[in-house]
């Protein structure tokens, strides 16, 4: 009887639908739990577990024993009958997590989904980060010191961020916490103004022929690291912005659909880590830095947990002469000639402006590398990343202006 | 005369030993309170199948517990950690109504093994923060405690979570292992 239940297991799982995880979409579950009905994978079967018995019985579908009864409710629902019920109101912005994602945000995903029943009762008022208002306290890591002390975020400010601007990333292996994120914008001087007034004010500095202030006004990217205690209210945080984010894309364009909007908003870091770069000058030496790949910006810095980058590539579309490829160009010093045991492991990132000469330590990591810029230059480039462009190729106007600035 | 000396060192400074056997049906939260013993911090469990084994230190004895996965098809394998076993420990999900039957019925089973006849008993009655969980006495009933013969045994209520009663628990195994 039991190797009976096992076979209909087993074919159950085979189904459309039920052949990747009810949670996080992984192919090939091997577990289920029998009061939801669903077919989830190990590692979501572990967050089920943590949810308690009274929410959901998690089975392995060869390992556990299986009443008929139980067998047959699994049958019954099935995990598109139960994404259809406990995911009925999920709204736009919300980041369903995948595979690999933050535990955190996988986590709180199942809990909204299961525990909470946050999106099958639309009749329900909806949860704090759909209502484009949200406040409170998030543990802040100062700009110039590494002590995280606590900041109240609202409306009213020491400083306000544009929501429209910012980029928002879970990164808890960078940040040594589950439930941190990482948000990044471009800081003006005058941060409370609108774009085009800002603009207008910095022209008008600039023709005063005072380059100190100058610069000062230009746009460069802070880095904000914030985390809080409580792993719902940290993800709630980032649904919420996520959410605002959406709503401001689709008052700016009007006429794109949804689902592309979605595409739009912020993503985790393409990639980050170590490399070696050289100066603008064939003879400059290696610096090791830090690089963090966000869309379409790569930028450099001298450590991983920096305000604010060193540097900011904006990285185009294959038309506009941008490429990456393996090697070294002529001239250029090998990189294992510098001192403290350089990466050996050479590319280059071209861009209409400059190339930039860079090293990696191992050659997967700059495989890894090389494909991950590949992908955003093979990318057409959208009206998002067009303002981008602009404001950061503003800013290079304005270092090559301030040449002889100490930076 | 070297012997005697480094067994009067070993009494004097050396560490006790205990190896602790930790069982109980799936999800009980062993791996959890494994951790939590060792690491003393909450870490993210996934099912175990297989073993999970750390030494954890605690008033000067030396605690090697084996945490072995519950899934039903493989608790025939925990008999392979029978032998030399001291302590056996077994978990409850205090909250799991529907499955104590079942949890009585693999404790008493194991203990009817020849290898187990000298190793002592704690039952954590783990979960105690969840709705509707069962107490220690209510336990001690249904898994029958108080019809185990020739064994010391001892049901300390937990939440492995919050570390509630897990120390507890180990401060009786340490005594229990003092009289022997």
């Amino acid at each position: 009887m039991a190797d009976r239940n096992e076979k209909l297991l087993l074919g159950l799982v085979k189904k459309i639908g039920n052949n990747i995880c009810a949670d996080c979409r992984s192919p090939d579950p091997e577990w289920a739990s029998y009061n939801i009905g669903i077919f989830i994978c190990t590692r979501c079967a572990g967050i089920h577990r943590g949810l308690g018995a009274h929410i959901s019985k998690v089975k392995h579908l060869k390992l556990d024993r299986w009443e008929d009864s139980q067998v047959e409710k699994v049958s019954s629902i099935g995990n598109l009958a139960a994404a259809a019920r406990y995911e009925l109101n999920v709204p736009a912005s919300y980041r369903k997590p995948m595979e690999n994602d933050p535990h955190t945000l996988l986590e709180q995903w199942i809990r909204a989904k299961y525990e909470r029943e946050e999106f099958c009762h639309p009749e329900k008022q909806p949860p704090p980060y759909m209502s484009g208002f949200m406040e409170g306290f998030l543990m802040k890591r100062g700009r110039t010191d590494s002590k995280y002390k606590p900041r109240r975020f609202k409306k009213e400010p020491k400083a306000v961020l544009r929501i429209s601007e910012l980029s928002i990333s879970f990164c808890p292996v960078k940040m040594c916490n589950q439930t941190s994120f990482q948000i990044s914008y471009l800081a003006d001087l005058n941060p409370t103004s609108t774009s085009e007034s800002s603009k207008s004010a910095r022209n008008s500095v600039g023709s005063g022929g005072n380059p100190a202030t100058f610069h000062l006004s230009s746009v460069t990217t802070r880095h904000l690291y914030l985390y809080h205690e409580d792993p719902k209210i940290a993800v709630d945080w980032y649904m919420a912005i996520r959410c605002s984010r959406l709503r401001r894309m689709q008052i700016a364009f009007p006429a794109a659909s949804e689902e592309e909007l979605v595409r739009w908003l912020p993503k985790d870091f393409a990639r980050e880590g170590w490399l070696w770069k050289t100066g603008p000058r064939p003879s400059d030496s290696y610096k090791k830095r830090w690089f963090t790949l966000d869309n379409r910006k790569l930028m450099y810095h001298e450590d991983p947990m920096d305000a604010s980058p060193k540097g900011e590539i904006f990285v185009g579309e294959k038309g506009d002469s941008f490429f990456v490829k393996e090697g070294r160009a002529q001239g250029i010093s090998p990189a294992g000639a510098g001192p403290g045991g350089v990466g050996g492991f050479p590319f280059s990132l071209g861009t209409p402006q400059r190339t930039f000469h860079l090293s990696s330590t191992s050659a997967e990591d700059r495989d890894a590398w090389i494909k991950v810029l590949q992908t955003v230059i093979d990318t057409p480039l959208n009206p998002r990343d067009n303002a981008l462009a602009a404001r950061l190729c503003r800013k290079r106007a304005s270092g090559s202006m301030n040449l002889f600035n100490s930076r | 005369m070297g012997l005697t000396l480094s067994s009067a060192f070993t009494r004097l400074f050396g560490k006790k030993q205990m190896r602790i056997l930790m069982v109980g049906l799936d999800a009980a939260g062993k791996t959890t309170i494994l951790y939590k013993l060792k690491l003393g911090e909450i870490v993210t469990t996934i099912p175990t199948i297989g073993f999970n084994v750390e030494t954890v230190e605690y008033k000067n004895i030396s605690f090697t517990v084996w945490d072995v996965g519950g899934q039903h098809r493989i608790r025939s394998l925990w008999r392979h950690y029978f032998q030399n076993t001291q302590g056996l420990i077994f978990v409850v999900d205090s909250s799991d109504r529907e499955r104590i039957g079942e949890a009585e019925e693999e404790l008493n089973n194991m203990l009817t093994a020849e290898e187990l006849a000298d190793a002592v008993l704690l039952v954590f009655a783990n979960k105690q923060d969840l709705p509707n969980a069962m107490n220690a006495s209510e336990l001690t009933d249904k898994l029958g405690l108080n019809n185990i013969k020739n064994r010391r045994w001892y049901i300390q209520a937990a939440c492995a979570t919050e570390a509630h009663g897990l120390y507890e628990g180990l401060d009786w195994l340490s005594n229990e292992l003092s009289k022997k």
